[in-house]
């Protein structure tokens, strides 16, 4: 989400790991999120 | 009998002990400093967001993801324009660099993240669709490893 202030967020589940990471183990997932304030 | 030199010296001499009791009040106080300290810890390993961003503009970024990797922690990062600006989008139906993340350290690993919004048409929600870096898909990376789309992928910003 965007807000007009500035602030946001970005979130996501279930990114998986790449296949530039380790390919002999399981890839893994990750999930989460970032979230941002905006100053002037 | 004293006399007027000597009071004159014991006065100084008061008013001597009485400066330095007077600084070491506010040493004893180091109160300050020790908050001060206490804010710099936050700073590198907060998890609350409150930690490494100061009153300086731009965006202070709070990120929290677990799974394979967990990261927690703060960073701030550059507003070339103002709040507003980037609010509003650079052009209508153009696309919208999110806050970005170029290998800040971040509850001791490295994250990057640098994704934009395509088609942006102003404040709300947007969905995984819509959501890439310049590569293409969504990307976050941690500590060189990078996490990417899957069948099962959902986001949202």
């Amino acid at each position: 989400m965007i807000n007009a202030d500035g602030s946001g967020s970005f979130t996501f589940a279930n990114l998986k790991e790449g296949e530039q990471g380790n390919p002999t183990t399981a890839k893994g997932m990750i999930s989460g999120s970032y979230t941002w304030t905006c100053t002037d | 009998m004293v006399s007027p030199t000597k009071r004159w010296l014991i006065a100084a001499a008061t008013a001597v002990l009485a400066a330095v009791a007077g600084c070491s009040a506010p040493t004893a106080g180091s109160a300050p400093a020790a908050a001060s300290a206490d804010t710099a810890d936050e700073a590198v390993g907060s998890s609350d967001g409150s930690g490494a961003c100061g009153s300086e503009s731009g965006f202070c970024i709070t990120v929290d993801i677990t799974g394979a990797a967990t990261v927690q922690g703060t960073a701030q990062a550059l507003n070339l324009g103002t709040c507003a600006d980037f609010a509003k989008g650079e052009a209508p139906g153009g696309d919208l660099q999110l806050p970005g993340l170029l290998g800040d350290e971040i509850g001791g690993k490295k994250v990057s993240a640098y994704n934009e919004i395509r088609e942006y048409a102003g404040p709300g929600t947007y969905e995984k669709d819509v959501i890439r870096s310049v590569a293409g898909v969504i990307d976050v990376s941690i500590d060189t490893t990078p996490y990417q789309l899957a069948d099962e992928t959902t986001a949202q910003a």
